[in-house]
């Protein structure tokens, strides 16, 4: 017996090892709220593409095929080597790789996917634009993205038959830019204008923004093999579903809808609530820690691109959301919730790109650090090494094929 | 999603029962101390995060008659997640007498909510419910 004692500590050392390290076994059934849970997040349950009472051409084909051509173009930036595609690529889900975006220079802002953007109220990691549309407006002319102007990219309009026939398709005849383009500098060109002719600019930029709109709404996610899983569970019940979803990732779904929180503000069958959250992310490196959301509806609601604004096709009572929007000192440090959809195709993540991997990513949210700035929502979960992994293996089952044709994802033939 | 209706009492403000909205029945019921009632109705209904919406409020007195002109304050949020609503809502209307159009709802999480009603600068009565 004496001589047995020595063991217990290396027992109890193994019994550790093995609690952080060992799965606990899945239940023969989710319970009925887990299911419910399980369901809200599948594709099946993704309702139609909402409206955009503020861009009368949102759902039109003729929209989409010029924003298409627009969005592969570099000709839309000074240098002509930026177009929208540079950043937001196709093969990365809409991402570049990149923690920080570059354009004509480095930015200060990773880029975030389009997956399925377009059933967002709000643009932006801060949301400072309350449209996709006016969204896509802010790029072309930002010095260290696109670094264009509205006069140069409505001379393109005009000057490349090919886009003057998808503009009058779609919107009707181009301002008559002889007119408006007097010789001189910018600067003077500006000077001698009248309201009515920079109206007439403006709305030509905000129209190419609605195309841009157009086209980034065929961008929807496909179903991936959580989808296929998440509808066989609301079928039954069962936490098997034959081989769709391994044991970990099906035990990393548990923990996402139950002790790791993820839910919270990943929810819905595009896995987030596009909303603001302060996490206690770090802020960008050489940056102070950014505002967010505070500021961002603040220069949403001065924006003259906005849902209330003069180039908008909404009524007043369309822009609930801008209208109701809370903009109080909740706010400070909070940043929009991103998709989850082809997740593992977007690294790095957050938004600047702060965290390198999915595995940094988790155990960011396992310890909750304290907040930079305001408040960290998150609190620490207290996940087990194995957790984690699960919990990891289950965000690779939300990768999928878009659902969009694939003309949608390659660029248009510019020699034609 | 299922809605789980809960309703306590905050400042010994007694509180009626509510049940998930049949048609045309109110989804939130409350009653004040001084026997006034709300009848609560969501233009989303069954309730469901992620959309933004409008409710409307009947304001009835003790006496049965309907209460115009009554000012309608609306705050809340999840108290286990630290935050509050996500938007700011507000009454943008009465319109009928004693029924007020409440705008910009929002839900944004699963989970409990509360919500703060004031009438008239009083002490609010709390809404409390599972989305």
């Amino acid at each position: 017996m004496k001589r047995a004692l020595w063991l217990l500590p290396l027992l109890a050392l193994a019994a550790g090892v093995a609690w952080q390290q060992v799965s606990a076994p899945l239940p023969e059934y989710w319970s009925d709220s887990e299911v419910a849970l399980i369901g809200s997040l599948s594709l099946t349950a993704l309702p139609p593409l909402p409206a955009d009472p503020s861009n009368a051409v949102a759902d039109s084909e003729e929209a989409a095929r010029l924003g298409r051509w627009l969005y592969f173009d570099p000709r839309l930036s000074a240098n002509g080597r930026v177009a929208c595609a540079s950043c937001h690529q196709p093969a990365l889900a809409f991402t570049d790789g990149l923690a920080l975006a570059v354009g004509i220079d480095v930015g200060t802002r990773h880029t975030p996917s389009l997956i399925g953007l377009s059933y967002s109220p709000w643009y932006y990691w801060d949301g400072r634009k309350d449209s996709q549309w006016a969204q896509a407006l802010a790029p072309l002319e930002a010095p260290i993205e696109h670094g264009s102007d509205r006069l140069s990219l409505l001379r393109l309009l005009v000057d490349d038959s090919h886009y003057s026939r998808l503009y009058r398709a779609t919107f009707g005849d181009l301002p008559p830019l002889a007119d408006i383009a007097s010789e001189g500098t910018a600067a003077v060109r500006e000077r001698g204008r009248t309201a009515a002719q920079q109206h007439q600019i403006d709305a030509a930029f905000a129209n190419m923004g609605k195309a841009l709109a157009a086209y980034q709404r065929k961008l929807q996610p496909g179903r991936s093999r959580f989808d296929d899983y998440a509808d066989g569970v609301a079928r039954d019940g069962r936490t098997g579903q034959g081989e769709l979803l391994s044991s970990d990732e099906i035990a990393g779904l548990g923990l996402f809808i139950g002790k790791a929180q993820c839910i919270n503000c990943h929810n819905g069958p595009l896995f987030t609530n596009f909303d603001f959250h302060n996490t206690g992310v770090l802020a960008v490196s050489g940056q102070l820690p950014a505002i967010g959301r505070y500021d961002g509806i603040r220069l949403a609601r001065e924006d003259p691109f906005n849902c209330l604004g003069p180039f908008s096709d909404a009524r007043e009572s369309d822009c609930v959301e801008l209208r109701f929007a809370r903009d109080d000192n909740q706010l400070v440090g909070a940043h929009k919730t991103p998709t989850l959809r082809n997740i593992t195709e977007t690294a790095p993540y957050m938004h600047g790109g702060q965290i390198a991997t999915l595995t940094e990513v988790v155990r960011h949210y396992n310890e909750a650090p304290v907040s930079m700035l305001s408040h960290n929502e998150a609190k620490p979960l207290n996940l087990r090494p194995v957790e984690r992994r699960q919990l990891e293996a289950f965000l690779a089952t939300l990768s999928a094929p878009l659902a969009a044709e694939s003309e949608w994802l390659e660029a248009p033939n510019y020699a034609e | 999603m299922y809605l789980n209706v809960l309703l306590s009492a905050l400042f010994c403000l007694s509180l009626n029962s509510a049940a998930v909205a049949a048609a045309g029945a109110p989804q939130f019921e409350l009653t004040g101390s001084d026997g006034m009632r709300l009848s609560i109705y969501s233009e989303l209904d069954p309730l469901q995060i992620n959309r933004i919406h409008s409710w409307h409020i009947d304001l009835v007195s003790a006496q049965g008659a309907a209460m115009s002109g009554a000012q309608i304050e609306v705050s809340g949020g999840m108290p286990d997640h630290d935050h509050g609503l996500p938007t700011f809502p507000r009454v943008t209307g009465e319109t009928a007498p004693g029924r007020y159009r409440l705008e910009g709802m929002r839900f944004h999480m699963p989970g409990r909510w509360q919500l703060y009603i004031s009438i008239d600068g009083a002490e609010p009565l709390l809404l409390e419910f599972e989305l």
